[in-house]
């Protein structure tokens, strides 16, 4: 093929490569035929949880003002202690657009455990707290947690699903 | 003759103009390179500092590069802060800094005003409107439910209330005593005893620390005063003051880097044959299991950098304390820090009084009030934590 | 990465110098480069793979031009060059108005399409009409496009302007890529300019910065405060800006480019045309060389002269930002030049030379007002505020002032070229004074910008959001 035809054709593979990276960045996430319990069990290996206890709706309700029924089902572990500021909450949706407010109300929670901690009451709380958090929507799954491992246990979370 | 003179003139000006803008130049160089190559030096040679006094956090350490960190963009944050934490001689610097601002004329330093008289005060936080109504709802609720106990609600003002002669020219503040009474008006079947008038009265007075965003045991005796009657209480006059430090540097000095003066911690101990001991519920946060103690203070708690937690040692979801009054009362708080010095006050007054901060206590409350026969309860905050509060409504719903 | 946090001055720079100096001159240009990218990587890598897409396009698109040119199809070239432009637009577009225009979209037709926002690349718009720039260039036989594939990606990414411009053409760039660059002189300059850009930056925009985000946030009440806020917006802004270019240019020179000026002691100007001939030049000259002239510029009547300028500085606004307020404030310049060419002129003319200052510079501090607040009704607001409505003065106006005058006169000195004069009548009494002068001046504010950025919170620079 001649010069311009070669070039014509380095141009549109670019532009291709472009749009292809758009859509994998910005895709709001395929849904997950994943169990919950794989979930879970996936994220909790990589997880210390000595401190933590798993929770009920109640408890969902009160931290997160969260009605369990809506969603498809929820694992949440509370910290045993007030003191420690270790959390893991994993939401299975019903449907993509819960995601938002879930999310939020993760966030929430996650500013309120922080300001708790702050104003000198709890330095390697708040570092934790604020270092080694992650809130994590991927399609039908919403992920918050609060661990010194987070990093490998979002990995573990990702790959599970 | 005279034209190419001229320009000849005029070029070796240009040309000593520009061996002085060379010179200017590299001796600029020469001194930012060696500026650079000293703080290199001693930033290699210094190790990594792990916790600042000062800033009372953790300093950001050397990350670990990671292909997976580099690629989120996480390795390049972590790095940069790890520059900024471990940057030689950091607190001159910030001290540099702060220096500068108030020369400048700024009186406010994140979030602190620099005040009259080595006072640092808390610049105001606009209320919830949100929270706070759902928890004034949730309060009204509570006392129908139960309305054979006796319900009294105190909120203190802060510091930018009744210290606002102290306060920056012009300075924005915060009328605290209107959004006092908008509570109180909004409030039913509760006992709602005025604190803000007393302590206004006595505004010249160590009310507040000068370091802290903390009332002082002094405010919380004027305070008492006023929450005695209300409560039919019929008050011990005479204390044991005791000074337990002198060294307090407390949050608001953390939060602006600057302490122009260290505050006293006082505690005020009743003269009374009633005493007390006790018990914490959860973990302390050392960790250590301190379920049952003869004494409110903890006086480890004067080791650390923030010794108004020499009170209690900080914060418990519940704290119970059993004394030898045998006057048949039991109280019921639901608090925040301000309470903590307040109690020292109440304690010769009632059989056992259960402290719940409702931010961390996860049990029923309606249970704990069955239990122990309680038959009052107090809602003791101070007004910029009441306003913001998130957390009473919910613990109040079990 | 910024230039004014800690790890630029003083990890980042010296070790590209170094290694730029270091290298032999055969592959300076790959260090450049691999520093450049490295430069744009640190904030957020993800992006690294969409820029290299841009450049891979435009790279090809430029070589295509020149073929088709060359062989005098200038049919193919022009189809080439209209969708490479549309394809830089829309990438653009996408990061930049998506939300905006859905959020019209929603408005006008009662919709309630999801809008979804995404962070764009930093340096987006600046990088974008560079690469606009290039293709222009070249399809009107301005620049020879560019073969080496290591050139033209270092014209795009060259770290210094990457982020925040000045915007270089091409032909200018291209100029430059062949002649021997590096000396000591300029080193020495790029320094100088660097720290003068530093200061500005740290001493001046972010302390006037608090006062005036805070006073924002308070919300003025007065006359007074609303003034307050207005020239401490101004101020800010100048520093900020003009800082940063400072820098980036400074950053240019201790490399070897002469980058284009982009700030002449803008609020000097005696009219609102010379305004734009001082401040963001070379934004001005893109918008003049790339649209305003091959519109027909000023050649073809009055009527078109008008829509060209309209077009123009509707442009200009949007360019700053999605939103009505950026759009407006163009269209006020667009008028405000549009009867300054052709109304006012003798009414201009007559007015003494103070006055004719005074009140250009009365116009562009209300413009500003556009610029920075959130919405249209707010900064009619202020506006209003400032021509009189409501009290004259207010307690939390006092507060803030009395907090920030001693800094807003220091930066109102700052914008008279001062330090040039003084500079100039101690070298006249001796050179070593000056000298020795520089490097005690230099050295305090270096060690104060270093307190700044130690102490300070971090405060990016404001145009990053373009």
């Amino acid at each position: 093929m001649n010069k311009t035809t070669f070039f014509a054709v380095g141009r549109w593979v670019a532009i291709l490569a472009a749009v292809i990276f758009l859509i994998c960045t910005f895709s709001s996430g395929k849904i997950s035929k994943t169990p919950l319990e794989a979930v879970e069990k996936a994220v909790l290996g990589k997880v210390d949880t000595t401190h933590l206890e798993g929770s009920d709706a109640q408890i969902l309700h009160r931290d997160y003002g969260l009605s369990a029924n809506d969603y498809d089902g929820f694992v949440l572990y509370s910290p045993k202690d007030f003191m420690d500021p270790e959390e893991i909450l994993i939401v299975k949706l019903a449907d993509t657009n819960q995601a938002e407010q879930v999310a939020s109300a993760m966030q929430k929670r996650l500013d309120e455990r922080t300001a708790v901690f702050d104003n000198g009451y709890g330095p390697a709380q708040y570092d934790l707290l604020t270092k080694h958090s992650v809130i994590r929507t991927e399609g039908n799954y919403v992920l918050l947690l609060v661990s010194e491992n987070a990093e490998s246990a979002l990995k573990a979370f990702l790959k599970a699903l | 003759m005279e034209q190419s003179n001229i320009t000849r003139k005029s070029a070796a000006r240009r040309q000593r103009f520009q061996k002085m803008r060379q010179l200017q130049g590299s001796t600029l160089t020469v001194c930012f390179f060696a500026l650079v190559l000293l703080l290199g030096l001693i930033s290699l040679f210094s190790s990594d500092r792990a916790f600042s006094d000062t800033e009372n956090r953790a300093l950001a350490q050397r990350p670990k590069f990671t292909w997976d960190g580099a690629a989120s963009g996480q390795f390049g944050k972590d790095f940069s802060a790890y520059t900024a934490d471990q940057f030689p001689a950091r607190n001159f610097w910030v001290k540099l800094n702060n220096k500068c601002e108030r020369i400048l004329g700024k009186e406010e330093i994140s979030g602190v005003y620099i005040c009259d008289d080595d006072y640092l005060i808390e610049t105001p936080s606009a209320p919830n409107e949100e929270e706070l109504a759902k928890n004034l709802a949730a309060i009204n609720t509570f006392v129908e439910g139960h309305s054979e106990l006796d319900f009294h609600v105190c909120i203190v003002p802060n510091a930018i209330y009744v210290m606002q002669d102290k306060l920056p020219k012009n300075a924005p503040g915060q009328d605290q005593a209107k959004g006092i009474e908008q509570i109180r008006q909004q409030l039913s079947g509760v006992n709602f005893p005025d604190v803000t008038k007393i302590l206004c009265a006595h505004k010249d007075e160590a009310l507040y620390y000068r370091t802290d965003h903390h009332w002082t045991s002094l405010a919380a005796s004027y305070a008492f005063s006023q929450l005695a009657p209300s409560m039919a209480i019929s008050p011990v006059s005479d204390y044991d003051i005791y000074t337990v430090s002198s060294s307090f540097e407390g949050t608001l000095a953390n939060k602006c880097g600057i302490a122009p003066q260290k505050d006293i911690i006082e505690i005020y101990v009743p003269k009374t044959d009633v005493i007390y001991n006790v018990t914490f519920s959860g973990t302390s946060e050392t960790g250590e299991e301190t379920p049952v103690s003869r004494s409110m203070y903890v006086r480890e708690r004067l080791n650390d950098k923030n010794q108004y937690t020499v009170f209690f040692g900080g914060n418990y979801p519940l704290v119970t304390i059993d004394t030898t009054a045998d006057c048949g009362r039991t109280l019921l708080m639901f608090k925040d820090s301000y309470a903590n010095c307040m109690v020292q006050f109440l304690y010769p007054y009632f059989d056992h009084i259960l402290m719940v901060d409702p931010r961390y206590y996860t049990g029923s409350v309606a249970s704990l009030i069955r239990q122990n026969n309680v038959t009052d309860v107090l809602f003791f905050y101070n007004y910029s934590t009441f306003t913001q509060d998130t957390s009473l409504a919910n613990a109040l719903m079990y | 990465m910024s230039f004014s946090t800690l790890l630029f001055p003083f990890v980042f720079l010296p070790i590209a110098i170094i290694l730029y100096y270091i290298s032999p001159k055969k592959i300076r240009s790959v260090t450049l480069l691999v520093l450049s990218l490295l430069f744009f990587a640190w904030g957020n890598p993800a992006y690294l793979l969409l820029m290299l897409c841009s450049i891979a396009m435009n790279y090809f698109a430029g070589l295509e031009l020149g073929h088709h040119l060359q062989a005098e199809n200038h049919r193919r070239a022009k189809t080439v060059l209209t969708v490479s432009v549309i394809a830089n637009l829309l990438l653009l577009g996408f990061f930049k108005y998506y939300g905006f225009l859905l959020d019209n979209i929603n408005a006008l037709l009662h919709l309630k399409l999801p809008v979804r926002t995404y962070l764009a690349p930093i340096g987006l718009s600046f990088y974008t009409f560079s690469l606009l720039s290039y293709l222009f260039d070249v399809y009107r036989g301005k620049a020879e496009m560019q073969r080496n594939l290591l050139s033209f990606s270092l014209y795009v990414t060259f770290f210094p302007k990457l982020i925040s411009g000045p915007i270089m053409q091409y032909h200018d760039f291209e100029a430059q890529l062949i002649s021997p660059r590096v000396n000591l002189t300029k080193l020495g300059d790029g320094v100088r300019l660097f720290l003068i850009g530093l200061a500005k930056k740290l001493l001046l925009a972010d302390v006037i910065g608090t006062s005036f985000y805070a006073m924002q946030a308070q919300g003025v009440q007065s006359t007074f405060g609303a003034w307050v806020e207005a020239i401490s917006y101004t101020l800010m802004l100048y520093f900020d800006f003009g800082g940063y270019s400072d820098m980036a240019i400074g950053l240019g020179k201790m490399l070897g480019f002469e980058l284009p000026k982009n700030f002449e002691y803008p609020y000097l100007c005696s009219s609102i045309t010379d305004f734009w001939r001082r401040w963001h030049i070379s934004l001005g000259s893109w918008f003049r060389d790339y649209v305003y002239i091959p519109l027909g510029g000023s050649r073809e009547g009055q009527a078109k002269t008008i829509r060209n300028l309209m077009i123009v500085w509707l442009l200009t606004g949007l360019w700053h930002g999605a939103s009505w307020t950026f759009i407006i404030w163009g269209l006020y310049y667009g008028i405000l030049l549009i009867l300054e060419k052709f109304v006012l002129k003798k009414v201009v003319d007559v007015l003494p030379s103070f006055l004719r200052h005074l009140l250009t510079v009365l116009l562009v501090v209300v413009g500003w007002v556009f610029f920075f607040s959130g919405s249209i009704s707010e900064a009619f607001g202020t506006i209003s505020r400032m021509f009189g409505k409501g009290a004259f003065l207010d307690s939390t106006a006092k507060y803030y002032f009395s907090g920030c005058w001693k800094i807003l006169l220091v930066g109102i000195f700052a914008c008279f070229p001062i330090g040039a004069r003084i500079g100039m009548q101690v070298y006249r009494r001796s050179e070593r004074a000056v000298v020795l002068l520089s490097v005690l001046y230099f050295g305090l504010l270096l060690l104060l910008c270093i307190a700044a950025m130690v102490g300070g919170t971090y405060s990016s620079f404001l145009y990053f959001q373009f």
